[in-house]
């Protein structure tokens, strides 16, 4: 938008300036041949004939060429040769003195690096739009509970049919579920798990993208067909079918079932998260219940709604639903967010956390580079009196300082530009946490502007202070005393940047102590479990072959009884949600309890377990028994309940051999509740185990027994001995011995489980940890730059002080005294700053405040130890320094 | 750049004396070339290589205006004139003179003690 017109300006500028140029040099030759005429005219009446008149005119003018050129030289406002000009001699300069340009470059590649490398992966993550048709439009549908104090829900299918149906709102709306799918396709009989989504037809339409190959779902009705199609991804049609053109119209076999391939997506396209296959839906969305929550949504907005106006439509169907449909709806409410929003979620805090610290850390690199600069500025004192006093204009002599800035923040943002890059990538390669669109980050038209304009702020922030502050020394003072009164100024300057470094310094490190402390506090708590040891790995038993549920229990029964009698499990169970994964919800009735409305009565996380899931996980018994292989479909209903569950049902009693019962009998195609009735007698009750995440309590939990309630697929948890590897070798094994087209899926320790549900929290400490190291090392190479620089300016002083008897212990002390002044002004400023920016950090932190006392007090001795190390060196030297030579020096 | 010319007058000199001569009245170059050796008593030879520059770069710093004028000969002549900075600057720059001066007489009046 301003490209144009800066164009123009700039254009008009060089053209006016081309116009000046020629008028002045017109006028300098109409003025020298004035000149020369009268001087002939002179040399005539003096008595000269008129030819040799003008020859001694022109001789006694001089050489007219030059003239001009000095005249041009002197006159043009040529800022373009003069900053060409500046740059040549301050790279002239800068050569002379390498230490100093390589410590600038190094202190501001680093922080250039760290602001680049977080940019680039901002912009990839948020700033850049999804790469949908109109994606300002998308949004996520959402379902709450505000009684439950339920957030962020997935759709049930029926309301979400009800929500499509808003057609002043939504132009459409696609939802899906996510089965897990075990893919097997003709010529090859190897099975392999595969990320899918079920979804309904119009999908890709809401979207706005189309297969790359072949047509796409046939539909029936407006969601779903009965064809049995799959659509592929770009990724699997390359990785399992080698991009075979031929691949539309081939039957690829899943859970069993054959499905026909209809399409391939364009390249990249995953969506939902990584998605590989979709599957056409084929059930119909309104036969299902209002009380499941189970499907996500896109939905596009119509143009012109904004996302408060679909709320306050949602709010007012939701709260119809509710009163129409009081035992499934009651209470419930939706809202919709934005889809990047949605798909960003809690990078997009983290990454603009980590953009102001990164910002920080550049903040310290220029007050290093400033502190430097003014201590060459101290230096060029005389160079630049001796340009002023030859009429250089002040504004010429800030230039050419600003023009060695600018060298320096070009040096420093290549350097940036290349670490930024790098370690983006490295991070990218290494690091386990998945970050959200991370696939697209690159170098792009947006980030180079955001280096150069980093590059000119940089330029401004640490060049112009001490640009300034030369140019305001008088060049007479400055010849005649060295610039001592400027210098005292310089000093307090630099003591105040010195000052500000540590502040920031302390604030970082702050930021990072917060984030370590509650990353650590949530590894460390009590999650109701031991996962050291304990592997996990999934299975699902396809549908077609294991129809009869007692295939299912004679399958996992076996399985596990063959795995515990490894010498090296210790331990093996298996359950259809790990901890920390969240379970359907499903309501109880306490048989006994006084009778409650339809719709008001208690929820339960509804899980499976086998009788070895709580042995190998180590969950406490707190009463009663576990499950056995005697609780079979045909002998009585058992169940076993957390201690929150106990407590809100039975409140201060004992809930053993109390009854609930419960009408769920099928969840999905994968669980079906066998035994007869509804009756489920309480027989154990469990420590809490985290159901939902580790920041958060445990919810109200109901454990049913494997064989009375089988799932297809289970988590298996082995405890063992031996490695990792070794372990999931053995489980594999068994597996495949049990029944050699099963693939096992998702095999992890059970500590990376509860490490990567900490990824966001992690990505940001570490990061932010790095950070803060190095602002703490640039924070430390200021300190030790000041101290040195002083103890040089104080030789005369120190020398005079060890002559008259001092001891060289005492000057350094005098000088790591001076050091830790600095550091402890910083230290008390920094900390109290901290406290207001670590509320950015808030929706990382875990019981610990911004401002903990402990954190702040160990940030502190950090900083003051490393302070000190850094006011040994000085300090030392300026003791070993002989009185002699110190006075003679100056 | 090139060889410095033996009767060249320090820079700044150059400028004061630019300055003190029109501070008598608007001229133009060669008018001010004359002055300043007759002024001198023929001491001072300006070369036009400096006096142009000189007089350009005092322009450019607003301590001297310039307007074309014809003169008694009707010709066509670039004027110059004093503005109020380069009043001030004249004042200065002589009182610095004046010191400077001072400073070495005194110098040079040594006597061994």
């Amino acid at each position: 938008m301003t490209g144009p017109r800066l164009l123009t300006r700039d254009f008009l500028a060089r053209l006016l300036g081309s116009i000046r140029r020629a008028s002045t040099e017109q006028r300098l030759d109409e003025e020298i041949r004035f000149h020369v005429d009268m001087q002939a005219a002179k040399n005539e009446r003096m008595g000269m004939p008129a030819a040799e008149a003008r020859r001694q005119a022109m001789i006694s003018f001089g050489g007219q060429e030059r003239c001009r050129e000095i005249v041009r030289d002197g006159y043009r406002h040529r800022p373009i040769e003069n900053a060409l000009q500046d740059l040549r001699y301050s790279a002239r300069a800068l050569r002379g003195v390498p230490a100093y340009a390589l410590a600038a470059v190094v202190a501001l590649g680093i922080g250039m690096g760290s602001v680049n490398g977080v940019f680039t992966l901002l912009n990839a993550v948020v700033l850049r739009p999804l790469a949908y048709a109109h994606p300002e439009r998308l949004v996520t549908i959402l379902e709450t509970n505000r009684d439950k104090g339920l957030t962020h829900e997935l759709l049930s299918p029926v309301n979400f049919v009800d929500y499509r149906g808003m057609s002043d709102i939504f132009v459409d709306a696609a939802a899906w579920w996510i089965p897990k799918i075990n893919l097997t396709d003709n010529d090859n009989g190897e099975a392999a798990r595969v990320a899918a989504a079920e979804t309904t037809a119009n999908l890709f339409s809401v979207l706005g993208v189309h297969p790359m190959l072949g047509s796409g779902f046939t539909v029936d009705s407006a969601l779903r067909g009965r064809n049995g199609e799959a659509v592929i991804s770009h990724r699997l049609w390359q990785s399992r079918f080698s991009g075979d053109r031929t691949i539309v119209g081939r039957s690829v076999r899943m859970n069993g079932q054959l499905y026909t391939i209809v399409g391939v997506m364009p390249a990249g396209f995953q969506f939902p998260d990584k998605t590989d296959v979709w599957q056409l839906l084929e059930w119909d969305l309104r036969q299902h219940s209002r009380g499941a929550h189970f499907m996500g949504t896109v939905a596009s907005l119509k143009p012109g709604i904004s996302i408060d106006r679909a709320n306050r439509a949602l709010d007012g169907l939701t709260a119809r639903l509710a009163s129409e449909h009081r035992e499934t709806n009651l209470g419930w409410g939706a809202r919709v967010v934005s889809l990047d929003r949605e798909i960003e979620g809690s990078f997009r805090p983290a990454l603009f956390a980590l953009l102001a610290a990164s910002s920080l850390l550049l903040l310290i690199a220029c007050i290093n580079v400033a502190n430097l600069m003014l201590a060459r500025s101290t230096a060029r004192g005389r160079e630049v009196a001796v340009r002023g006093a030859i009429g250089a204009s002040r504004q010429r002599i800030v230039a050419l300082f600003l023009a060695e800035s600018l060298i320096l923040s070009i040096g420093g943002t290549v350097v940036g530009l290349a670490v930024g890059t790098l370690s983006v990538k490295g991070l990218l390669a290494w690091s386990p946490v998945e970050i959200p669109r991370a696939d697209h980050v690159a170098l792009d038209l947006r980030v180079f502007l955001v280096a150069l304009g980093a590059t000119i702020v940089t330029t401004l922030a640490f060049g112009l202070g001490p640009a300034l502050h030369v140019s305001r020394t008088q060049p007479g003072s400055a010849m005649r005393d060295g610039a001592r009164g400027s210098q005292r100024e310089g000093r307090a300057a630099r003591r105040l940047l010195v000052i500000a470094q540590v502040a920031l310094a302390v604030v970082l490190l702050s930021g990072a102590g917060l984030l370590i402390r509650s990353v650590s506090k949530l590894l460390h708590q009590d999650a109701g479990f031991e996962a050291s040891g304990v592997l996990t790995g999934d299975v699902q038993l396809p549908a077609g072959s294991y129809e009869d549920w007692d295939r299912v229990n004679s399958f996992y029964g076996n399985l596990l009884r063959s795995l515990r009698s490894r010498p090296d499990i210790i331990a093996a169970g298996a359950g259809n949600y790990l901890p920390l994964e969240t379970a359907y919800r499903l309501p109880l009735v306490v048989v006994g309890a006084a009778p409650v409305p339809k719709g008001d009565e208690p929820t339960a996380q509804f899980h499976t377990v086998d009788e070895g899931y709580f042995a190998t996980l180590r969950v406490s018994l707190v009463r009663g028994r576990a499950f056995s292989d005697h609780d079979v479909p045909t002998s009585p209903g058992v169940a076993i309940v957390n201690e929150t569950l106990a407590r809100q049902l039975w409140p201060g009693e004992d809930a053993i051999g109390r009854h609930v019962t419960t009408t769920s009998r099928f969840i999905g195609p994968l669980g079906s509740r066998l035994v007869k009735g509804d009756d489920h007698e309480i027989v154990g009750v469990v420590r809490d185990v985290r159901n939902t995440s580790l920041a958060t309590a445990t919810e109200p939990a109901i454990y049913f027994a494997e064989r009375q309630f089988p799932f297809r697929n289970m988590h298996l948890v082995v405890r063992g001995r031996g490695s990792a590897t070794a372990m999931a070798a053995l489980l594999r094994g068994e597996v495949q011995r049990a029944d050699p087209a099963l693939p096992v899926a998702n095999v992890k320790t059970m500590p990376s489980v509860l490490a990567e549900s900490l990824n966001p929290p992690r990505f940001v400490m570490a990061l932010l940890t790095v950070f803060a190291m190095l602002a703490l090392l640039l924070a430390a190479v200021g300190i030790y730059g000041i101290l040195t620089y002083l103890v040089g300016h104080r030789r005369r002083e120190i020398g005079i002080r060890l002559a008259l008897g001092g001891r060289p212990h005492d000057i350094l002390r005098m000088i790591v005294r001076e050091g830790l002044g600095l550091v402890l002004a910083g230290c008390v400023i920094g900390a109290a700053v901290a406290v207001v920016a670590s509320r950015l950090l808030a929706s990382f932190l875990y019981e610990v405040s911004p401002g903990d006392p402990a954190t702040t007090a160990g940030v502190i001795a950090l900083v003051a130890t490393v302070a000190l190390a850094a006011s040994l060196i000085p300090g030392r030297s300026a003791s070993a320094l002989d009185p002699v030579n110190a006075l003679r020096a100056e | 750049m090139a060889r410095q010319e033996q009767n060249d007058l320090l820079q700044g000199t150059l400028d004061m004396l630019v300055l003190k001569t029109l501070q008598l009245g608007a001229m133009h170059g060669w008018g001010i070339t004359e002055l300043l050796e007759t002024g001198s008593g023929q001491v001072l030879q300006i070369g036009q290589g400096s006096l142009y520059p000189a007089l350009y770069r005092l322009e450019r710093r607003r301590l001297i205006s310039s307007a074309w004028k014809t003169t008694e000969n009707n010709r066509r002549a670039r004027y110059y004139s004093l503005t109020a900075a380069g009043r001030k600057q004249l004042m200065a720059e002589r009182i610095q003179w004046r010191r400077m001066a001072d400073a070495v007489d005194m110098v040079l009046s040594m006597e061994p003690t």
